[in-house]
């Protein structure tokens, strides 16, 4: 049961975005993928994801750059999607772009996060947005089914 | 005196002599007049023919004392015997019954009461003869019988001559006499007139009653005219001549042929001009006995130049118009012959031919093109197809100038519509080459501004993509080494050396450093390349916001602000916001050894309509020698590690301003505080500014 979804090609920035969680124990919760082939597999349960059976994400981490299929279009399908449009989307990228920013809010961003330069930073952001979205914001019951929104914090698995 | 009437109602038994005299009286002034007249011969008898009454003129004309013939004579005694036979023949013939040749003859119509003027030939006494005009009318009583006859005679000689002189003169001059359109005015020696033609009638307005032995003929002259003449004369020959009848006969007296001009005077008093010719009539002895005038009325000739200097000056305004068309028209133009040689040209093909009009008529019009060929041609296709347009050519002037022309041509016709050749008109097509030559140029340099356009927005793209590129994937291995750096901090968790953990710290704040310095960058390769959204904005607020955002690092600072009040501007919101962020944070950065730190924002003038904004502070200053460095890119005057910098923020607010118009320069000394002037365009005064 992974309760956020992580699309993230840089290894490192995936490692650092954990290692930043683990202290905050979401670390576990989090499923990574590399591009956004994967990601759209992962959420239709297609391709290496067919068998999937657990639940949709509670909350997706989206590098805007990304091989094969890149951040905005994973963004645009999902938000195009009426049965995955409601889980909540945070870019999170080194780009301060104008065009990506108006882009993303464009296609239904649910928040826009630079990547920032200091760990530090990066880890308070990164513990603040998946905070945010993972334990307080409240999602609707089709998102969330019967689980718990109570979250467990001990898997430090990472599964890749 | 009893009067005419009287007499005829109350006095039928008066003697005939007195009945006869009142007859005379009764017929009026002009009667007694002639009667009175020693020009005139008047003759009264008694109803046999039996002379009564002789007057001067008879006796003057005929030699005869009155006392000679009274009660004695018949007229017909003094008339030529011949006459009287052949008159009384014809009036035989004439009125069908027998007359006798005697003084019957002399009055039968008369007597019938028939008006009856005719000429005959009255035996002088001395026996000479001459030709005299009769006029016959009958004396009547109360009782219209006939008591007498009144023979009224003039002495017609000097008409006689002027008739054989006319005779003589042959047909042309008869037939002038006889004309209503000539004036023929014989006179005699003295101007008196003798005879006056219908012709004079009509243009004097006279009859020849009215002025036959009455008037001379300078009296139908305009008598100023004829003192004028007279003057003229008496210049040209040296003699005294009088200004009458003279100054009109004076040339044809002396043999010379006179014809002028003259200013006639009609019986009403109206003038007209008339052309006379003057001659003298001459007896056998060739003395002058008379002159005879022929005039004609000048008028309709007058009035006929007249018209006909009107119609020249029309034609001469026409010929001016149509010239000055042909000459005005901004085309070469011209016209040929079916030959094609040159008829006509105006000033404009001189121009283009550099040759004279004279020289250009009568030679071919190909002579004067580069292609004499394809000229050539073109009259000849004017010729078949009636006209040609748009027909280039080159001409070739006289002194090798060369133009290029587009010709449009037409053949033309007389009124009787045969071909009288072809009109060409020329227009300088060098103008318009010209023109197409720069709206080619124009075009081609649009192209080529667009196509380099294109390539500045691909090589603006390619900045882009690599600018974005530098941000995503520049700035990720900084992230990383930070973020390892820390994690390693973290999972060795105080094993580390002191000097160990210095290596870290630097490598930390080594990759701090260059993060700025690639955020730096890409802020200023955006300024360069980014839109100017000129907006008003009003420089006060936008300092406050920027103090604002440095509040946390100006927290601890003793830091004297003085903002003075600072005017609206136009530009780009965002940059100016950058420019000023820049400056206030130079100042606040480099007065960080001051206690208290002075920065001050205010104007210092206008300059070209600009407004001078200055940030003036307190701190380290710099040396003006090296203040050209100041804005360079990458540019310091402080070591790092006294001031940390990447040097790229004033080269940014030169680079900002530069694209908003104004300029930037700083003056500073060593350790003496530095001051940053921008110049900014200063908003149009608005109402809302105003209030």
């Amino acid at each position: 049961m992974k309760r956020i979804l992580l699309v993230e090609d840089s290894a490192r920035d995936a490692e650092l975005i954990l290692g930043a969680l683990e202290p905050h124990q979401l670390a576990g919760e989090v499923m990574h993928v590399r591009d956004g082939a994967e990601a759209l597999d992962y959420l239709y349960r297609r391709g290496a994801f067919a068998s999937r059976s657990d639940n949709q994400p509670i909350l997706m981490l989206l590098d805007l750059k990304l091989p094969k299929v890149d951040g905005l279009e994973v963004l645009r399908q999902i938000k195009g999607d009426a049965g995955l449009k409601m889980i909540p989307i945070v870019m999170m990228t080194s780009s301060r772009q104008e065009q990506d920013l108006v882009r993303s809010y464009e296609l239904g961003v649910n928040a826009y996060v630079v990547k920032p330069m200091k760990f530090q930073d990066f880890v308070e952001a990164v513990k603040q947005v998946s905070g945010f979205w993972a334990v307080i914001n409240e999602v609707p019951e089709s998102l969330a089914r019967s689980e718990s929104l109570s979250v467990q914090l001990t898997s430090t698995n990472v599964k890749t | 005196m009893p009067t005419a009437q009287d007499s005829k109602a109350e006095a039928p038994d008066v003697s005939p002599d007195v009945r006869r005299a009142e007859a005379l009286l009764r017929t009026g002034a002009l009667q007694s007049a002639i009667f009175n007249s020693a020009n005139f011969s008047s003759i009264a008898t008694d109803a046999k023919g039996v002379i009564q009454i002789f007057n001067v003129g008879a006796e003057r004309m005929l030699g005869y004392s009155a006392a000679d013939v009274v009660n004695k004579i018949t007229p017909a005694d003094i008339s030529d015997p011949q006459e009287l036979v052949a008159r009384a023949t014809a009036l035989s013939v004439e009125f069908d019954t027998p007359i006798t040749p005697g003084f019957e003859a002399l009055v039968f119509k008369a007597s019938r009461g028939i008006e009856d003027i005719y000429e005959l030939t009255y035996f002088r006494k001395d026996g000479s003869r001459f030709p005299a005009v009769v006029s016959i009318t009958a004396l009547r009583d109360a009782q219209d019988a006939i008591i007498g006859y009144l023979l009224i005679g003039t002495d017609n000689t000097a008409r006689k001559r002027a008739e054989e002189a006319l005779l003589q003169a042959g047909a042309l001059q008869r037939a002038i006499f006889n004309s209503a359109n000539f004036s023929s005015i014989a006179t005699d020696a003295q101007g008196t007139i003798q005879i006056f033609n219908v012709g004079a009638e009509r243009m004097f307005g006279y009859t020849a009653a009215e002025v036959v032995n009455r008037i001379t003929a300078a009296d139908l002259h305009d008598r100023q005219e004829v003192i004028t003449r007279a003057a003229a004369l008496s210049l040209e020959f040296g003699v005294p001549i009088a200004p009458g009848f003279d100054a009109l006969v004076f040339k044809a007296a002396r043999g010379i042929e006179d014809i002028y001009e003259v200013t006639k005077v009609r019986k009403n008093g109206s003038r007209f001009p008339a052309v006379v010719s003057v001659t003298a009539l001459r007896d056998a002895q060739n003395v002058i006995i008379g002159y005879l005038l022929i005039g004609t009325d000048n008028t309709a000739r007058q009035e006929v130049e007249e018209e006909r200097k009107k119609l020249d000056q029309g034609l001469r305004d026409q010929q001016f118009y149509t010239r000055s068309l042909i000459e005005s028209n901004i085309d070469a133009l011209m016209t040929t012959d079916p030959r094609g040689i040159i008829t006509d040209v105006n000033k404009q093909t001189e121009a283009l031919t550099g040759c004279t009009r004279d020289e250009l008529i009568g030679a071919p019009f190909k002579d004067y093109f580069t292609d004499p060929a394809r000229a050539e041609a073109g009259i000849r296709r004017v010729l078949t197809e009636g006209k040609v347009t748009n027909y280039e050519l080159t001409a070739r002037a006289i002194d090798g100038r060369e133009t290029v022309v587009s010709y449009n041509a037409t053949t033309f016709h007389d009124r009787g519509r045969r071909l009288q050749g072809v009109f060409a008109a020329a227009r300088d097509m060098t103008e318009l080459k010209r023109f197409e030559h720069t709206v080619r140029q124009n075009e081609i340099q649009r192209e080529r501004d667009a196509a380099h356009a294109a390539e500045l927005a691909v090589v603006n793209q390619e900045l882009e993509a690599f600018s974005y590129s530098v941000s995503h994937d520049l700035r990720a291995p900084l992230r990383h080494i930070h973020g390892y750096v820390e994690m390693l901090q973290r999972a060795t968790d105080g094993q580390l050396s002191d000097k160990a953990m210095h290596y870290l710290k630097t490598i930390t704040d080594a990759t701090e450093e260059m993060g700025q310095l690639i955020d730096d960058l890409l802020a200023f390769s955006r300024v360069g390349r980014a839109e100017i959204r000129g907006t008003s904005i009003q420089l006060g607020e936008l300092v406050h916001d920027v103090i604002r955002s440095l509040e946390m690092a100006i927290k601890d600072r003793p830091i004297v602000w003085q903002i003075a009040p600072l005017p609206t501007v136009v530009g780009d919101a965002p940059l100016l916001k950058q420019v000023l962020a820049n400056l206030i944070d130079n100042a606040v950065k480099y007065t960080r050894t001051r206690e208290p730190a002075a920065i001050e924002i205010g104007c210092a003038g206008e300059e070209a309509g600009r407004v001078v904004l200055f940030v003036r502070d307190n701190g380290v200053g710099f040396d003006m020698q090296y203040a050209h460095k100041l804005f360079g890119v990458f540019q310091r005057l402080h070591r790092p590690e006294e001031f940390e910098g990447t040097g790229i923020g004033l080269a940014t607010v030169r680079r900002i301003v530069g694209r908003h118009g104004g300029r930037v320069w700083a003056q500073g000394a060593l350790n003496m505080g530095a001051t940053f002037y921008v110049t900014l365009e200063l908003a149009p005064p608005s109402k809302e500014a105003a209030a």
